[in-house]
């Protein structure tokens, strides 16, 4: 890290793919984000999607689950209004979220009309097989 | 510098190399299936991430879970383990396009090597000795023929991208060929996505014998002796030991020379194996495994060479820190591998112990061994001075050890162990079945008495 500039860091990732990148030495701490994403990752087509898991138990809200390993996206950019809203309904096919696997955006779709109750899992955090992301009620 | 590791296996092989990180000062990932919440690797390892359903194709073969996993949990390197993807060229390509580590050969050895066919070319070509044969893979049923009537028989039919025993057929004449060479292709098709087939002079009363390596970036190859791993069911290994007991002295370094020149070669890097058939003296190519493999600890406890840590400093671009003159190998090693017959729930498991005993196993009282995966329960292995010692205290150990619950093949390898021809070290891959065999007809004659 040391043999680093500043000049030569900015370079790096001008050329490379990333959107956002932090880092910190002992002499200084240097954050770098992209204005515009000139190539987007690309969107899975939704006949490619993964489906949805989703939990029914008695007498309780649906639990929808993480179909794979990857980054929570709630919004479909950083700067855009999320997908969803706790209270809002939503109908079958409507994107919930998206989760980032192996530089694509994998979007998840709502199997069957719903109301958002909670949302379960953190914006830009990993989730994983399984996990619980959405509570929802049907309609 | 790699600093953590994602373990992409599970099982007693999981815990294998999480150990290895812990006495690095690796953090360690595992990752599960649904089916292996309940597993031990996930409780050990420093962090552990679900990456899909029971079946292995939803979680441990699931390349792109896997990998986001790793990248998401930060990890500099990926160890594949044993099985599942970590002959998978494919993966290890994937894995080190993503940036990361992949411990093992780069995808492109792990390819060449996984090509039956251009293995046994390239070890032909380099003067290595091979079984007599078709250089190629068999175009259709009666070039199979014609060269089964040139080498004669009994032949073999192996899947030119497989291994593990699948795909394979032993053909003892001409009137058994249709047969078989169908049924060989439809296994390779559904195991390997690649029905092509190919031929070889089958040797009945052959041993098998492996030579164990490490080769590093900067092109030092040493060998840690061989492996003999005759015991076998259904081309499945159920007892190994270094040293063998069929091997003099001059066959043996012609052997481990052989060895030692392939991965010259080929420019191998990493941890890996070469397997020969040892029949009168004489030995036989048969492949290179690019990977760990399951009897390692056979080797480790010869040499005192951890393994696994080796595959890891490798990986981390570092020189074999010793030479093949610092190598010693030391004593005998023996292995008996504890398989599950029946699937079930271990009401009661109590470890055998004491002095030379080492056991590498995932299982606990009331674990449940599910129908997804293999069968293997626990490697027991002990090193002493001598082979007779070796066996006595494998025995006391088996004796020892309690599984219960569900059925085990402890007996069966309890009856091995006390066979003349275990005993003297004369026998070759078909003991297991010739045990198994005469037990069958006791079991017959008692139930007429």
């Amino acid at each position: 890290m040391d043999s680093l500039d500043l000049h030569t860091i900015i370079e790096e990732f001008e050329h490379s793919t990333l959107s956002e990148l932090e880092l910190q030495c002992a002499s200084y701490t240097v954050k770098l984000k992209r204005a515009n994403e000139p190539n987007l990752p690309p969107v899975v087509p939704p006949s490619q999607q993964p489906v949805a898991n989703h939990r029914v138990t008695e007498n309780s809200p649906d639990i929808i689950e993480s179909p794979l390993v990857g980054t929570f996206y709630l919004t479909p950019s950083p700067d855009a209004p999320p997908f969803i809203e706790v209270g809002r309904t939503i109908a079958t096919g409507d994107v919930l979220c998206i989760i980032e696997a192996m530089k694509m955006m994998n979007q998840l779709q709502a199997e069957f009309p719903c109301e958002i109750v909670k949302v379960l899992a953190k914006q830009g955090a990993m989730v994983e097989f399984g996990q619980p992301l959405f509570e929802v009620r049907r309609i | 510098m790699i600093r953590s590791i994602l373990i992409a296996n599970r099982g007693e092989i999981a815990l294998r190399i999480i150990r290895a990180c812990r006495d690095l000062g690796i953090r360690s990932v595992a990752v599960y299936s649904n089916a292996d919440v309940d597993s031990l690797h996930v409780k050990m390892a420093d962090e552990a991430v679900c990456i899909g359903g029971p079946t292995p194709a939803d979680s441990y073969l699931n390349g792109s879970n896997i990998i986001t996993a790793a990248c998401l949990t930060r990890c500099d390197a990926i160890h594949p383990g044993v099985g599942f993807l970590s002959e998978n060229s494919r993966f290890a390509k994937a894995t080190e396009n993503s940036g990361l580590i992949f411990i093992g050969p780069d995808s492109e050895t792990i390819a060449l090597m996984g090509d039956k066919i251009e293995a046994k070319r390239i070890a032909k070509a380099i003067g290595v000795p091979t079984t007599i044969g078709s250089e190629g893979p068999l175009a259709d049923m009666q070039t199979a023929l014609s060269y089964a009537e040139a080498v004669g028989y009994p032949v073999i039919l192996k899947a030119a991208a497989g291994g593990g025993g699948r795909g394979m057929r032993i053909i003892e004449n001409r009137s058994q060929m249709p047969e078989m060479f169908a049924a060989a292709t439809k296994e390779a098709l559904s195991y390997f996505a690649d029905g092509n087939l190919l031929l070889e002079k089958f040797i009945g009363n052959a041993r098998h014998v492996e030579v164990q390596l490490l080769a590093d970036s900067f092109g030092n190859v040493i060998h840690l002796g061989e492996r003999d791993c005759s015991v076998q069911h259904h081309h499945q290994k159920l007892i190994e030991e270094s040293p063998c007991a069929a091997l003099d002295e001059k066959t043996k370094v012609r052997m481990t020379d052989a060895a030692i020149e392939i991965f010259k070669h080929i420019g191998y890097r990493g941890a890996g194996t070469v397997e020969f058939l040892l029949y009168n003296d004489e030995f036989y190519f048969m492949e290179v495994n690019t990977r760990l493999q399951v009897e390692h600890p056979v080797s480790e406890m010869v040499c005192g060479i951890d393994i696994v840590q080796q595959q890891i400093h490798i990986a981390d671009k570092e020189a074999l820190p010793f030479s093949q003159e610092e190598v010693t190998l030391t004593g005998h090693a023996l292995e008996c591998r504890i398989n599950a017959l029946s699937p079930g729930k271990i009401e009661n498991y109590i470890p055998c112990g004491g002095p030379w005993v080492r056991i590498d196993s995932h299982i606990y009282s009331h674990y449940s061994i599910g129908c997804h995966y293999d069968h293997l329960l626990a490697k027991i292995i002990v090193h002493t001075s001598h082979r007779n010692h070796s066996i006595r205290v494998m025995k006391r150990a088996l004796q020892e050890l309690v599984i219960e619950g569900i059925v085990t093949n402890r007996d069966q390898q309890l009856q091995v162990l006390d066979t003349m021809q275990f005993k003297t070290g004369q026998f070759s891959t078909n003991l297991f079945d010739q045990v198994m065999s005469v037990q069958k007809s006791q079991t017959r004659k008692k139930a007429y008495a």
